[in-house]
């Protein structure tokens, strides 16, 4: 079983030593458009394509359609490994009622239900959670939201399952929606978009990955046809 | 007696000839539809067919006979008094339709729900459940919610549809969790209680389904 999992995406690989440590939980933070989601499907995707892993994407806002579009749109092959149980991809959208009363969103703890009879039914060995913003709005205080925060990375970490985090940043705020995600994950990359001469230009900067010798340089990430591109040998300026 | 017998043998009785055709078989024993129709003085044809209706509807007695040249079906009384017995407590047909259509739908929003959310693990577990291969689960339910609906009063198909429903949330629960399949639960009755806003299961299913609003 290999100690590094492939973020699917080579030059990310480069960065950060062939992948993600087996069992971490890892964020990536990021504004709209920077292409976290598309990450997020990289990393759910390589997973049984490259390492025959089994991986779960959970999406708590984007509709299931809208995901098997972006995948197919980029080359990246679905049905086959989903018919097989390798690939899940979950619209958790559907658990959302449109009537505020009884609870709208998903907290986490009943993430955590959830995950706990999916996990092990499932084998699941990665999992992409799209994202930790839409749970945020469960809570009332954002002392519920920590401290609840703190004891599902417990438990992802308890579950032995190598977890990918997204998470949104805001154009004129911090690295993260609330400023305290990176602290419960073992890494932490933050994409960027960052304006030159008119034109937006996207970057991506590994800012902390625990068991991992990584460089701190804000790299190009481009989008190509077939997905995201890293250019680990080049330094943004 | 159903509903739909009822209504069916209390016309046949009521139609021009039934009565007098009761008073023959009485009077003569059994008889071929030929002697009943020279009997009373109607066509052959018209007398096989009141028969047979009576026959159809269980007031009367069927059997091979045999005259010169040919077999003839005779016919006979049962006894000398017929009864007809009516239970109330039997939906009337079309509020039975109207309950099968909600359950129907109430499950077909379900199964929508959970493809949406991944159904292929938890439609292993229900054919698993249910022990059926030969058919989607889909046809399985409907099949036997449609085989329930001839025989039953709403709270007799209330009764299949709970029975049902306990399968499929322990194959739901042991993919999903508790909350996410109260969650999904609740999210395709409301929906369906919308659809289907003068439906009386409407007012139990929420209640028969064991779910609560959660969040």
């Amino acid at each position: 079983m290999a100690d590094r999992l492939s973020t699917g995406v080579e030059g990310l690989d480069k960065v950060i030593q062939g992948g993600f440590p087996r069992g971490t939980i890892n964020l990536v933070s990021g504004p709209a458009g920077s292409g976290k989601t598309l990450l997020g499907l990289h990393f759910f995707h390589s997973g049984a394509t490259v390492q025959g892993d089994n991986s779960m994407y959970l999406s708590l806002e984007e509709p299931k359609g809208n995901l098997d579009k972006v995948l197919s749109s980029f080359g990246m092959e679905m049905a086959p490994f989903e018919s097989m149980g390798k690939l899940i991809l979950l619209d958790l959208g559907e658990l959302r009622f449109a009537d505020k009363e009884a609870g709208s969103m998903l907290g986490f703890g009943e993430l955590q239900d959830f995950l706990r009879s999916s996990l092990k039914k499932n084998d699941v060995e990665r999992l992409v959670i799209d994202s930790l913003s839409a749970i945020g709005l469960h809570y009332r205080s954002m002392r519920d939201l920590r401290e609840e925060l703190f004891v599902f990375a417990r438990f992802l970490h308890e579950a032995n399952v190598t977890t990918l985090l997204i998470t949104e940043s805001l154009e004129e705020g911090g690295l993260t929606r609330w400023g305290f995600e990176q602290f419960v994950a073992d890494s932490f990359i933050h994409l960027g978009m960052e304006e030159t001469k008119g034109e937006l230009r996207r970057t991506i900067t590994v800012r902390k990955m625990r068991f991992t010798k990584h460089d701190t340089v804000k790299h190009p990430l481009r989008i190509t046809q077939k997905g995201i591109v890293v250019e680990a040998d080049e330094r943004v300026v | 007696m159903k509903r739909a017998e009822f209504i069916e043998a209390a016309r046949t009785l009521s139609s021009d000839h039934c009565l007098p055709i009761l008073d023959c078989l009485r009077k003569r024993g059994w008889l071929i539809a030929s002697d009943v129709a020279g009997d009373l003085g109607i066509h052959v044809s018209t007398a096989t067919k009141d028969l047979n209706s009576l026959y159809e509807c269980g007031l009367i007695e069927r059997r091979k006979g045999q005259r010169k040249t040919r077999p003839a079906y005779e016919y006979g009384l049962k006894g000398d008094r017929i009864v007809l017995e009516l239970d109330l407590d039997t939906a009337p047909a079309d509020e039975r339709d109207k309950v099968v259509a909600f359950y129907l739908e109430f499950l077909e929003r379900l199964f929508v729900k959970a493809k949406r959310m991944g159904w292929q693990s938890v439609e292993r577990a229900v054919v698993r459940e249910f022990g059926s291969v030969d058919a989607t689960f889909n046809d399985f339910v409907i099949r036997e919610l449609n085989a329930a609906r001839d025989s039953a009063s709403e709270s007799d198909l209330r009764a299949v549809f709970v029975r049902f429903m306990e399968k499929i949330k322990r194959a739901f629960i042991s993919n999903f969790g508790q909350v996410a399949t109260a969650r999904m639960f609740e999210g395709a009755a409301k929906e369906t209680m919308f659809a289907h806003p003068t439906a009386a299961c409407g007012r139990h299913v929420l209640a028969d389904l064991g779910v609560q609003s959660v969040g």
